[in-house]
């Protein structure tokens, strides 16, 4: 654990996490909790607010961003709801990413999006952009909270 | 007593194609010199470990010098008129006119990135003058980095580029040195991170060169973390394959920046070339 400094090794999975398998509801508890907590993000998020659509397989997840908190988790939303960007990936792809110490190329989303073909980075890519330093401290403390149980 | 960096930091003035550029350097030690050249968008604050490596330094003169445009060299007069776009031209003359204003006798050229493709470009156009050269994270061409979002209105580029890079680090490098390869590329100048992947991944291109370039007159090492997903080992691999002589490196557990995110890990594998390039090339 080389690479885990005090920042990285006070994040962790919590009671709640121990149960948590990406993509349930619960998992996504854990995140949010985890995101909640997170000093840094209390820091670069404030002006974070951005509704993203994770899909894993046929399964799709909405979360809705709110000033660097996570306000809602949606599972399969449906018609009624709208968000701007999606990342598309194999279930698989993801359970590899959520991890603290992920294989080449499955460390980070850009990395995903340019060697793994079967992830990508879709819809308002501008707003991927702009939202990039929030989204990448997100998606590395789900990392560290791990996607399996 | 106060604790010092055993570095040495000084500004010389190069003309580069008719233009005079005050340029920042920073060197350590004594010996053959080993010129260090940074990445795209960053500056010669990413070679702070190995300037400071006693056991380099005691048989290196380590030098790294901030390209114009980068951290505290100054863009040449006019710069506010122009798009900053590196070309393969400009860089390669850029390096040469450090090398002839400070009289390094046969430097040895180590660079990463960007820095590394260039090295490439300085032994194939000047074995002459230069003894031997080190490319981290190169190939011979590179897709897919050049693009606009750090020079969009509604985007920080800054900020972007920061976020954009630190993803290439590999997950196992110290926190600590992951941020501060991060703080670095939020301090680039406005275009440049793109203005210097127009030269990474669009003007420079090595394919169908490779074979000329002449290893027994200045020897080539390639080296790649395996967490680099901008130019994978595979890339490299081809490259050093197609160079007749030339030596691949696949690093693990590390990415796109290894003198700055790792260099307690690169340092085992960058020793190894420097003892033996100093039996290869003796003394100075």
């Amino acid at each position: 654990m080389v690479g885990r400094s005090p920042t990285e090794a006070r994040t962790g999975a919590g009671s709640a996490v121990a149960r948590a398998v990406f993509p349930e509801e619960s998992w996504f508890e854990a995140l949010g909790e985890a995101v909640a907590a997170d000093a840094e993000m209390a820091v670069i998020g404030r002006r974070c607010t951005l509704d993203l659509a994770l899909v894993a397989d046929e399964e799709t997840v909405l979360l809705r961003l709110r000033e660097g908190r996570i306000s809602e988790v949606v599972p399969n939303p449906g018609i009624s709801y709208s968000w701007s960007v999606t990342l598309r990936g194999k279930r698989e792809d993801w359970l590899t990413f959520l991890q603290p110490e992920p294989p080449p190329f499955y460390n980070d989303l850009l990395a995903m999006n340019s060697r793994v073909p079967s992830f990508s980075i879709e819809g308002d890519r501008a707003a991927f952009v702009r939202h990039l330093r929030p989204l990448s401290r997100l998606f590395r403390l789900a990392q560290l909270v791990g996607g399996h149980a | 007593m106060p604790e010092f960096d055993p570095i040495t930091g000084r500004y010389a003035y190069l003309e580069v194609a008719g233009a005079r550029n005050r340029v920042y350097f920073e060197e350590a030690g004594e010996g053959r010199p080993l010129l260090c050249l940074h990445t795209a968008g960053a500056d010669s604050r990413q070679w702070r470990h190995l300037l400071c490596d006693a056991e380099v330094t005691g048989r290196w003169r380590v030098l790294a010098f901030d390209m114009p445009y980068h951290g505290r060299s100054t863009p040449p007069a006019g710069w506010w008129e122009k798009e900053y776009l590196l070309t393969t031209e400009a860089y390669v003359r850029t390096v040469m006119a450090y090398v002839r204003t400070l009289d390094l006798e046969q430097p040895v050229v180590l660079g990463c990135s960007m820095g590394g493709a260039v090295v490439l470009e300085l032994a194939s156009r000047h074995p002459a003058e230069v003894s031997a050269v080190i490319g981290l994270e190169a190939a011979s061409e590179i897709e897919g980095r050049f693009s606009d979002w750090t020079v969009m209105p509604d985007v920080d580029g800054s900020v972007v580029a920061a976020s954009w890079t630190y993803g290439l680090m590999a997950p196992q490098s110290p926190e600590a040195a992951r941020r501060e390869v991060w703080w670095t590329y939020a301090q680039v100048g406005p275009g440049v991170y793109r203005g210097d992947t127009y030269f990474y991944s669009v003007d420079w291109d090595l394919r169908g060169r490779e074979e000329k370039i002449d290893t027994v007159a200045c020897p080539v090492y390639l080296l790649t973390g395996e967490y680099d997903h901008a130019c994978t080992p595979e890339e490299t691999s081809a490259t050093a394959a197609a160079i007749p002589g030339a030596k691949f490196t696949r690093m693990r557990g590390i990415g796109h920046f290894p003198m700055a995110e790792n260099y307690p890990r690169f340092r085992e594998h960058l020793l190894p070339i420097l003892r033996e390039l100093e039996r290869l090339l003796g003394d100075p």
